[in-house]
């Protein structure tokens, strides 16, 4: 059993997850990266994607967040994210079509216009929901 | 002295103001709850931001000096209300918003104003100032992270193009339901590092940074501005519904006032007409005796 450390994860709006966990994986903007206890003192920017909450027992927890910073300070974690929900309480039922929609939103945009950043923001969260859909139905 | 039934009627028009003062002071109360719960609901993501944006943008002030040539204006966001029936909420805001844009002004500092909420921007516009852009009918509420982040992004993007050396914000500062204090928050550029925080945290390589400080920098810098933008409008929220809460209630104690002495007054005038029949009764009784 792996030893436990304290996640927080906060919003503008309140904080949704304050705990212990014993393992914590998020996506970086240089990749994928996992957290556990007595990690080095970090800081990294969040891309939009989910967050994986490994808890005691082998309990999990996905959140779904809109990117942020992650910040680890004397083995503590807190995720500082803009938007963040419960992977459980995302509607899904048009994740496809989003991420269709958000790919041909970018094809036409050239990295230089002002668009551009919330065009990629747009299909990296509509991955995100993608991929939470894929989980959804793999589950049925 | 008025009649009798006008007095009635006036009684019966105060009464029905005096209702809509409650229901508004009720509702007042209600939202400033629930601003305040917001408000406490944001500060641990305020103090972690603060933490780690202290540290990262503290180890390079140099990114931040205003751009070259940058032209001699400051960008001031001022965060009023909608509505009004607040006391003297949106007056004291808007004065403090001069009195900063006066004191710029003897700096040689011409001031660029961004108006959030009618009041303010009707206020702004009366005056004839330069508005750099408005925020109105911030409904059903003010302080939104969504408006904070396009207030930051304006002023990232002023700041960035040298169209102004400085960018703030004033708000109220909500210190209790019945005192709100007007205050003026540089954010651009960043305040210097206060000496004992800067030998406490000297050590740059505090944090293990990836992928590298100066690219981490515009994020963090973006955050930063959000949050202490959001700030302002849940301050401000709380002071606004504050101020409201309190004038509905001096409103709400001033119309009981009124209706006191109208009834006394009322009272009285049922009393002399009494008294005017009872006399003309004696009078013609008198008259028919004799």
């Amino acid at each position: 059993m792996a030893e436990a450390f304290t996640l927080k994860l906060v919003t503008p709006e309140g904080t949704l997850f304050d705990g212990a966990v014993e393992a914590a994986i998020a996506v970086g903007t240089l990749g994928v990266f996992g957290v556990l206890a007595h990690h080095i003192d970090f800081v990294t920017s969040l891309r939009p994607g989910l967050v994986n909450l490994v808890e005691s027992e082998g309990r999990t927890q996905s959140y779904l967040v809109s990117g942020g910073i992650a910040e680890v300070k004397n083995g503590a974690l807190t995720l500082l994210v803009p938007q963040a929900r419960l992977a459980g309480e995302i509607d899904t039922a048009n994740s496809e079509q989003r991420l269709k929609a958000a790919r041909e939103r970018l094809a036409r945009l050239s990295s230089y216009e002002p668009d551009y950043p919330e065009a990629e923001q747009e299909l990296l969260m509509a991955q995100a929901v993608e991929q939470v859909a894929a989980l959804q139905r793999s589950h049925r | 002295m008025a009649s009798l039934k006008a007095i009635r009627r006036r009684i019966a028009s105060v009464k029905s103001t005096q209702q809509i003062t409650r229901a508004m002071k009720l509702v007042a109360a209600a939202r400033l709850r629930r601003a305040q719960e917001s408000l406490l609901n944001f500060r641990p993501y305020h103090e972690a931001l603060s933490r780690v944006a202290d540290s990262v943008l503290r180890t390079a002030p140099q990114a931040f000096e205003p751009a070259e040539r940058a032209q001699n204006k400051a960008l001031l966001v001022s965060v009023g209300s909608d509505r009004g029936l607040c006391g003297s909420y949106n007056i004291n805001l808007l004065r403090h918003t001069e009195e900063t844009a006066a004191r710029l002004g003897e700096a040689g500092v011409e001031t660029v104003l961004f108006a959030v909420g009618r009041k303010a921007l009707d206020h702004f516009r009366r005056g004839g100032r330069a508005l750099a852009g408005q925020r109105i009918n911030n409904q059903p509420r003010l302080a939104t992270f969504a408006l904070a982040r396009d207030l930051a992004a304006e002023l990232l993007r002023a700041y960035r193009a040298g169209e102004v050396r400085e960018a703030g914000v004033v708000y109220s500062q909500f210190k209790s339901a019945v005192a709100q204090r007007p205050v003026y928050q540089r954010l651009l550029p960043l305040a210097e590092p206060k000496p004992e925080q800067a030998g406490a945290a000297a050590a740059p390589g505090e944090y293990l940074v990836e992928p590298s400080r100066a690219e981490l920098l515009p994020l963090l810098l973006r955050s930063y501005l959000e949050d202490a933008l959001f700030h302002a409008l849940l301050e401000g929220e709380a002071s606004e519904q504050g101020a409201r809460m309190v004038a509905m209630d001096n409103a709400t104690n001033n119309a009981a006032d009124m209706i006191g002495r109208l009834t006394l007054e009322m009272n009285r005038a049922r009393q002399d007409q009494i008294t005017k029949e009872l006399m003309d009764i004696v009078g013609g009784a008198e008259a028919l005796r004799a």
